[in-house]
């Protein structure tokens, strides 16, 4: 296993680590990147609520969608399934390559990041069981099932509410917030299985297809990439790559989270720098369809008062989820659990991801209401981060 | 970094119970409340996203049409069971006593049938009543009749208010396809349902009643009085409504003019 430079790690919405401005590597400054960085910085010192890509654009979505402007309408929702099937697979490729650079270097890490994520799930998914059971929610879906991708989209998180290298408290959660996203995704197979198939064979199909199909084009993609006579006869191979993982999970109702995981995590432990370029090529569609995903999902909302019932369980227990899973594994990461925990509390792109990726498989109505719930609760959690994380850590530094 | 060294505190934990013990209580106190809602809107697994660009059957796309339409259109859309008027529907008696006297008999009493009412607003729906029906009062849910045009045939009653139905005439259809299919709703005890039919060449009918010329309901085979036709994409085309001269196509214009008719002298017109 060669070792990976540092400064080739990468937050899981892009854009260069803080080890990057460490050694110069700057872009040129454009007047909207100077206002953000101008937000972030005064984020970090306590004295401006930060911007995440969830405040903005899931709101935005609402606005454009079917139950507000109507400039989105219900047909090009559906149109955008494909698109969205597609941006689902780069993320799943993006934390498969994180995975792959870190798992022998930051084993212990990664250990950390999952239990802390597996106590989230947890307790989301028992809260959400009991709830559904005592209020007789109903529910077109397998109740199990359904609760454990609530509770799968509610263990995400960013830590994008403080920069990177503001505290060290924040440099680790960064790291944990970047792993802890590889055990939900391998539990959304099952997750998957258990709302999809109808059969043995079915479980059987479901649960080993995703690893075999990110391998296959895991290999395909290292075949292929370093071959390419040309910069944009690269860029055409690699989303064409993901093009097909995209739709070959699509095609066989299986992850394609999933798919893109196994298929990142082999490029990045295959010999060679296939790792390498497909990140480059990927930071060029990276921002645009996490985009496209963040505005899908808003416009998708609808406030329904299925969603709005199922919000409390999914607010208070991802909040006690993530105290409790951060106070488990404070000590093996060396900070202070309240600290990591503050900043493990936005949940990020990678939760309206898994929404959109369970909303395809369950039943409509189902899925909506897991959809809304979710994007209502991202939105939520990533104000909350927003208003209270900057005067948690004045509360400190006094 | 003083952070890195810093030990669990007795303060973590006093945050971990307080946090973990405030959700426990108010996830028990919220249990003790039911659903609100009667279920959820009953949806069919979402296609896959692939599922456009795979080769189908001529007949599978249009299935795919039909139930694309009963989707988008079921939103629009109310069942209300009506129930014969044997008070007032009364008909000449026949035979040789009907020639001397004038004296009436009661009208066969109809079965009775459900119908599909459209939701004009999100509070109003119209529906045809055909004569010698009225509408079936329930005891547990009685519906308040906003306006009744025995003339038309048409009844505008409310109904439980949709946030998802803003208005439905105002993005119905404006001129009547020709050589198209279009999707006939009727009601069953189950729900909306759905049936493709071929509009051929249509002839139209001036009817003084109404503010558009009508299309005679032979040109939809199959459809029946109450039928409501929606276009391939979800659009209101007309209502079919009976008549002396048999069943006619409103067309959705003509709803409309109705309608608003109704709203601005606030009753119907007779």
């Amino acid at each position: 296993m060669r070792r990976v430079p540092p400064e080739i790690r990468r937050r899981e919405l892009g854009g260069p680590d803080p080890i990057d401005r460490r050694l110069g590597v700057r872009a040129p400054l454009s007047p909207l990147t100077w206002l953000l960085s101008l937000f972030r910085t005064r984020s970090a010192l306590g004295l401006a609520p930060s911007l995440t890509p969830g405040v903005i654009f899931l709101p935005l979505g609402a606005l454009l969608g079917p139950h507000a402007l109507g400039w989105i309408a219900p047909r090009l929702l559906d149109r955008l399934g494909l698109a969205v099937t597609i941006a689902l697979a780069m993320l799943g490729v993006l934390v498969g390559l994180a995975l792959g650079r870190e798992i022998r270097t930051a084993a212990r890490l990664f250990l950390a990041a999952s239990l802390e994520s597996a106590v989230t799930t947890i307790m989301v998914t028992a809260a959400t069981v009991y709830f559904i059971a005592a209020t007789d929610v109903p529910l077109d879906a397998p109740l199990i099932g359904f609760a454990l991708a609530l509770g799968l989209c509610a263990s995400a998180s960013s830590a994008t509410s403080a920069h990177p290298d503001s505290e060290p408290a924040a440099a680790v959660a960064t790291r944990v917030a970047d792993l802890d996203d590889v055990l939900p995704i391998v539990l959304a197979v099952v997750a998957f299985a258990l709302l999809g198939s109808s059969s043995r064979a079915d479980l059987t199909v479901m649960v080993l297809a995703p690893p075999l199909i990110g391998l296959t084009v895991g290999v395909v993609g290292w075949l292929v990439f370093e071959r390419a006579e040309s910069g944009p006869e690269r860029v055409v191979f690699v989303l064409g790559t993901l093009c097909l993982a995209g739709g070959a999970a699509a095609y066989l109702h299986v992850s394609p989270l999933a798919v893109g995981l196994v298929a990142g995590v082999t490029w990045a432990l295959l010999p060679g720098r296939v790792d390498r370029v497909v990140e480059d090529d990927l930071h060029r569609v990276q921002h645009p369809l996490v985009v496209l995903l963040l505005v899908t999902a808003g416009a998708s909302t609808t406030l329904s008062v299925a969603a709005i019932w199922l919000l409390p369980p999914y607010l208070l227990f991802r909040l006690a989820g993530k105290v409790a899973g951060a106070w488990l594994v404070a000590p093996s990461v060396e900070v202070r659990s309240s600290d990591l925990a503050a900043f493990l509390m936005p949940p990020g792109v990678l939760a309206i991801a898994f929404a959109l990726n369970f909303s395809q498989m369950l039943p409509a109505a189902s899925g909506q209401m897991l959809l809304s719930t979710v994007a209502v609760g991202t939105a939520a959690f990533e104000v909350f981060a927003l208003a209270v994380l900057p005067h948690w850590g004045l509360g400190r530094r006094a | 970094m003083s952070d890195r060294t810093e030990p669990q505190t007795g303060r973590e934990t006093r945050l971990l119970i307080l946090v973990v013990g405030v959700a426990v209580a108010v996830l028990l106190l919220l249990a003790q409340w039911r659903f609100p809602g009667s279920g959820l809107s009953v949806g069919s697994p979402n296609a896959a996203p692939l599922a456009g660009l795979a080769a189908r059957a001529t007949f599978d796309e249009m299935a795919s049409a039909m139930t694309d339409v009963i989707n988008r259109a079921s939103p629009l859309t109310v069942i209300v069971p009506l129930e014969p008027n044997v008070v007032e529907g009364t008909a000449p008696a026949a035979g040789r006593g009907a020639a001397i006297g004038d004296e009436k008999v009661p009208m066969p009493a109809r079965p009775p049938m459900l119908i599909l009412a459209l939701r004009v607003r999100s509070d109003l729906a119209l529906l045809h009543v055909p004569a010698g029906m009225r509408l079936q009062q329930l005891d547990s849910a009685p519906v308040e009749v906003v306006a009744h045009d025995v003339e038309r045939e048409v009844m505008l009653i409310r109904v439980p208010s949709s946030g998802s139905v803003t208005d439905t005439l105002s993005g119905a259809v404006r001129t009547f396809p020709r050589f198209a299919y279009v999707a006939a709703l009727d009601a069953t005890p189950a729900g909306p349902t759905v049936q493709p039919v071929f509009i051929g060449r249509a002839d139209t009918v001036a009817d003084q009643r109404w503010s558009h010329a009508l299309v005679p309901a032979s040109v939809a085979p199959g459809t029946t009085a109450g039928t409501l036709l929606f276009s391939l994409n979800g659009h209101l085309v007309g209502m079919v409504m009976g008549g002396s001269n048999g069943p006619m196509v409103v067309p959705a214009p003509a709803l409309e003019s109705f309608v608003q008719a109704l709203q601005t002298e606030g009753g119907a017109p007779q």
